[in-house]
């Protein structure tokens, strides 16, 4: 059962038998609480038929098998619109850094319930003054007996008012600067001290957050990897962020392709034009992330060479929704129906797609200076 | 073939390909048993010989052959004995045509294709053709029933012919089974020219990678700016997408808008790295002894050959929308 041609087979004649139970029960696009109240019951169902669990060690409540099976599973939920692409990959963001980082103890008591979607996750990263130079982050730790106090303020927090737990970045070594001084915590969101205030999207989604921490106190079990060491943590995320994620965010946008396809009237050929080039980017984005994954499964995370599967997702991204805006003629500027509602907020979360989980900009700098091996300015 | 097998295969093919140009690499790939690696092993061969002909700038028959041989491998094709390798050579439409013929009311056939490359010593012409009513067929030529004239154009050093008949065709297939033949010839000729379009591109982007660190401007080398940086970085970005794209279509079987998708892919990169490697390199880049140029001349003439990308996105975008449906492809 762990490869992933069999798991997929696997899934699919689950899932036949299981649609209306994995189908959302909202129509539109659905809210930030109706979408991860459905996600939630999607990942007990799931999860109790040992779908949710393979790819994940024994260790940890998981079942074992290749980390593919993971990719799988999320690309056969999204290409059917079960899940929401943005909401199903928090998970698979940050639980790799805690069954790689955490102290066993922990990884095998908090593990279960987030799998089981009895737990939302978020990543306390960004702030205010830190966003593409994240080395820069001014939040604290510092230590007091067998806790560390953390104070500082974060910002672009997706679904922190949704969360039970955060993994914050804390600088721990002040004489250590930029990225050297930093540490990672596994922090619970109800701790004293941790005020969330959401923050409105342009698409009207209560998706992200501002985060303060104000003394919160977090056992020094809950460090995360070693002291000042955190980068490293950072690293694994980012890198992680961009395997399975990556292939169900694909599933994701040949679903949408496909219903614009079905949408789009057959004598317009600037629509089909654009659809094309979309189809495109999205087909050598699948070919690229394949290529990556099965890397990633044998355990070679190449970071540097990551950069260039984010470069060609966020193009994918703008490229599929931009499409399907012209290909459904007017719909998301007009009208008001559950079709309009959601491709409105599709296309216009995709105008982040060049900005998080680290710009396009960062990328290629990356892709600059670590592939191609240019010369530093000055 | 093991992976060092592999390796080594390719580095002989891309030794061959940058010693020998044109028939002299034609031969030289006769020599070392061209046909049959491609009968044996067509994906490793396809992808190791054109990516090779690609960096080098050097072209061979081995379209022909690549194209010959798919009709060579079906069964009716086999039945009828309509296609010999390696005498056989493939008539290309013309650019913006989906077949090089037509076929008049009263059968006969009128050719007017592109030659890409054709073995010096081929006696039989294979072209597609539709009637009036747009049914497709299979037409075989024999070579005195052929005009061909050489045509320049903008890569003069591709060998590249027109050829046009009237009349003098034997049609060999038609119906379904041509239709067949002729998506399964065109969709593995487009895969050699997708390997081939990515060896150009990396030869263009080495070039202007080269560029940025060696020339010196306001006292540092101009890789060292971030507009620089990041023209390269985007052109390393369509090429590396552009080859998976090219290496994964092998394994979508026989599903025409693989190769169609995967065609669009590198024709894009291709022009995206064109554009960026021209503008890096700058003035030396836009002089006839600097090498640049070629590759890019020969970038857009393949770019043209059995679909364009700005063709090949409206094709596939159509197909999507009568498909209603944006399909995967390959699994994981």
């Amino acid at each position: 059962m762990h490869q992933p041609e069999e798991f997929r087979r696997g899934l699919v004649a689950f899932i036949g038998t299981h649609r209306e139970e994995l189908t959302p029960p909202y129509s539109g696009h659905g809210t930030t609480d109706e979408i991860l109240a459905h996600q939630r019951n999607v990942q007990r169902l799931l999860f109790d038929h040992g779908w949710m669990r393979w790819g994940w060690p024994a260790a940890v409540g998981g079942l074992g098998g290749t980390p593919l099976c993971r990719a799988v599973l999320g690309e056969e939920l999204t290409s059917r619109g079960f899940v929401h692409s943005a909401a199903w990959s928090m998970p698979e963001v940050l639980a790799p850094a805690v069954v790689q980082f955490a102290a066993p103890a922990l990884a095998a008591e908090v593990m279960p319930p987030l799998l089981r979607g009895d737990e939302q996750w978020c990543q306390g990263f960004s702030e205010p003054d830190a966003g593409s130079d994240l080395g820069s982050l001014r939040t604290v730790a510092r230590p007091d007996g067998d806790h560390w106090i953390v104070n500082g303020q974060k910002v672009w927090t997706s679904w922190a008012h949704h969360s039970t737990r955060c993994i914050v970045l804390a600088r721990t070594e002040k004489h250590e600067p930029g990225a050297r001084g930093i540490s990672a915590f596994f922090v619970d969101m109800d701790s004293p001290g941790v005020d969330v205030r959401p923050l409105r999207t342009m698409a009207g989604v209560d998706e992200f957050c501002e985060m303060f921490f104000d003394d919160v106190r977090v056992p020094s079990a809950r460090m995360l990897g070693e002291r000042g060491r955190g980068w490293a943590v950072t690293q694994h995320i980012l890198a992680c962020e961009r395997g399975a994620i990556f292939w169900q965010r694909a599933g994701w946008l040949l679903h949408h392709l496909g219903e614009a396809a079905r949408h789009c009237p057959p004598d317009r050929p600037v629509a089909q034009y654009r659809l094309g080039n979309a189809y495109a980017d999205v087909i050598a984005l699948r070919a690229r992330s394949r290529a990556t994954q099965r890397r990633v499964a044998a355990g070679d995370l190449a970071m540097a060479d990551s950069s260039i599967d984010k470069v060609l997702i966020a193009t994918a991204d703008q490229s599929t929704f931009d499409a399907a805006r012209t290909a459904l003629a007017g719909v998301v500027e007009l009208d008001d129906s559950d079709l309009a509602d959601r491709f409105r907020k599709e296309w216009l979360y995709s105008r982040a797609a060049t900005i998080y989980g680290g710009t396009s900009e960062i990328q290629r700098d990356i892709i600059g200076f670590r592939i191609l091996d240019l010369p530093r300015e000055a | 073939m093991d992976a060092d097998e592999q390796q080594l295969l390719i580095a002989t093919l891309g030794d061959l390909a940058a010693r020998h140009d044109g028939d002299a690499l034609t031969d030289a790939l006769d020599r070392f048993g061209w046909i049959d690696l491609l009968r044996n092993h067509p994906s490793v061969a396809v992808a190791a010989l054109f990516e090779a002909q690609g960096r080098s700038g050097s072209w061979s028959s081995a379209l022909h052959d690549v194209m010959a041989r798919q009709f060579a491998t079906t069964d009716a094709a086999g039945a009828a004995g309509a296609v010999s390798m390696p005498a056989t050579s493939v008539v290309l439409p013309r650019p913006g045509q989906s077949v090089a013929a037509s076929m008049g009311d009263d059968r006969r056939v009128e050719l007017d294709g592109v030659l890409l490359g054709a073995r010096p010593n081929a006696d039989s012409f294979v072209a597609a053709a539709t009637d009036g009513d747009g049914s497709p067929y299979i037409v075989r030529f024999p070579r005195p029933a052929l005009s061909l004239e050489p045509q320049h154009g903008l890569d003069p050093d591709l060998a590249v012919m027109r050829v046009c008949a009237r009349g003098g065709g034997e049609v060999v297939a038609d119906g379904s089974a041509a239709a067949s033949w002729w998506t399964a010839t065109v969709a593995f000729g487009r895969r050699a020219l997708c390997h081939q379009l990515c060896g150009v591109s990396e030869a263009m982007l080495d070039l202007a990678h080269t560029h940025a660190q060696e020339r010196r401007q306001f006292g540092r080398p101009i890789g060292s700016f971030q507009a620089v940086r990041h023209r390269l970085a985007e052109a390393h970005v369509a090429l590396n997408g552009a080859r998976a794209t090219a290496e994964m279509v092998w394994e979508a079987g026989d599903e025409p808008l693989a190769s169609m998708t995967a065609k669009l892919v590198c024709g894009r990169a291709a022009a995206v790295v064109a554009a960026h490697a021209q503008q890096v390199l700058a003035g030396v880049g836009f002089t006839a002894e600097h090498p640049y140029h070629h590759g890019m001349k020969r970038a857009v003439v393949l770019d043209k050959i059995l679909g364009s990308a700005d063709e090949l996105a409206l094709l596939v975008g159509r197909e999507l929308v009568a498909r209603g449906d944006a399909p995967r492809l390959v699994e994981l």
